[in-house]
């Protein structure tokens, strides 16, 4: 189980979607910082962050995981971990 | 002779539907195993359930010795590398990183043997291209450089030559044949190809109606090709009364050419014939082909 992890994480690092998404939520992050007025609490910042990071994760997992089984990778995975 | 795989009455339905029933197979160590069969006979069902993707409905089959019911199959398993339908491959990374993955998978620490499969299936040289810009040939060596990740005893390939040109064919045919003699790896593959694998296999075993219908290495097969003389010539019913009064085999391709099956004495053929006012205007002699065998143990006129 932790090879099939090390090895999905290997994964992540190179798969260029996955930064893609860390760099627009940093970039959202950063954008409402600036642009809200200085009496917000930090409730409402963490609020708005959590609801972008929960549309992107949906997304992202969803063609990371799929992208597995299309291309047939889960294959190789169970022949030789069954 | 040593069997890296045996199976044993195998059988698998789906339903009520049956794709395999008393299926006995045997592949020795070291051999080339060709397995050849139409479309849906059941050969890709029997890869899938050999690698464990499926599991049979009835029966048992033995890797290395070690049966599917006993829980050691896993390390047999281990020791193959399989390509199953497509190159099971992740298309947005590059060759090096792909194979990187599998030892990840697999388990082993460090990337030693790396470069030397790379060189061993000649995508040394792709340095940065990612793998959805491969050619279709080069996707399937890499495939093959992710099965020989973790130094495997039998290689499963499931049609691996499809779609290929005539140059990929020999290129998947040179390593095959490479890997079998450098490494001593044995080799299962189906595939419709039946001259080109006549040029590789030492072992072949025809599957049909769910079961093998012959298991046959190669040089039995030779013996069993028959030898035909195929002639050309300009008046055909002479030449059947003769062949008849002979009782010489024959076939009538067309009103010109006939099969020979026997062996003749050739001038004195020509002899006779030409005193019966028939001409010989051409004549070989010809190997029977695979393709021939294999039509003619499954029944070719019956698929028609």
């Amino acid at each position: 189980m932790y090879k099939l992890l090390k090895a999905g994480f290997f994964r992540l690092k190179k798969d260029i979607i996955f930064w893609l998404f860390i760099f627009i939520t940093v970039v959202i992050a950063v954008f409402t910082l600036f642009t809200h007025e200085k009496d917000i609490v930090l409730d409402t910042i963490i609020d708005n962050f959590i609801m972008y990071i929960g549309l992107f994760i949906g997304i992202f997992v969803s063609i990371f995981v799929g992208k597995e089984y299309s291309e047939g990778i889960i294959r190789n995975k169970i022949i030789v971990r069954t | 002779m040593e069997y890296i795989l045996e199976t044993h009455n195998l059988e698998k339905k789906y339903g009520r539907f049956k794709v395999l029933s008393n299926l006995n197979m045997h592949i020795p160590k070291g051999s080339i195993y060709g397995l050849i069969g139409k479309n849906g006979a059941g050969k890709t069902t029997l890869i899938r359930i050999v690698c464990g993707l499926q599991k049979p409905t009835l029966g048992t089959y033995t890797l290395y010795g070690i049966s599917n019911e006993s829980r050691k199959i896993i390390n047999a398993r281990k020791r193959i590398g399989a390509i199953i339908e497509s190159p099971s491959i992740c298309l947005d990374m590059t060759a090096e990183d792909n194979l990187k993955e599998q030892y990840k998978v697999i388990g082993i620490p460090n990337f030693d043997n790396l470069h030397e499969i790379l060189k061993l299936v000649r995508l040394d040289d792709t340095g940065k291209k990612t793998a959805k810009h491969f050619s279709l040939g080069m996707k399937q060596r890499l495939a093959i450089a992710i099965a020989l990740v973790g130094n495997p005893d039998l290689l499963i390939l499931d049609e691996p030559i499809n779609g290929l040109d005539p140059e990929g064919i020999i290129e998947i045919r040179e390593l095959i044949l490479k890997l079998n003699k450098e490494k001593g790896i044995t080799f299962l593959i189906s595939s419709h190809y039946l001259d080109e694998l006549s040029k590789i296999a030492t072992c072949y075993g025809f599957i049909d109606k769910c079961r093998i219908v012959k298991e046959i290495s190669s040089e039995e097969l030779e013996q069993n090709f028959r030898k035909k003389t195929q002639i050309n010539v300009n008046n055909v019913k002479e030449c059947v009364k003769y062949l008849e009064e002979n009782k010489i085999q024959y076939k009538v391709i067309s009103d010109e050419i006939i099969d020979i099956y026997d062996k003749i004495n050739i001038s004195d053929f020509v002899i006779a014939l030409s005193k019966r006012d028939c001409i010989v205007n051409n004549m070989q002699e010809k190997d029977e082909s695979l393709e021939n065998y294999y039509l003619n143990l499954i029944g070719g006129a019956d698929n028609v």
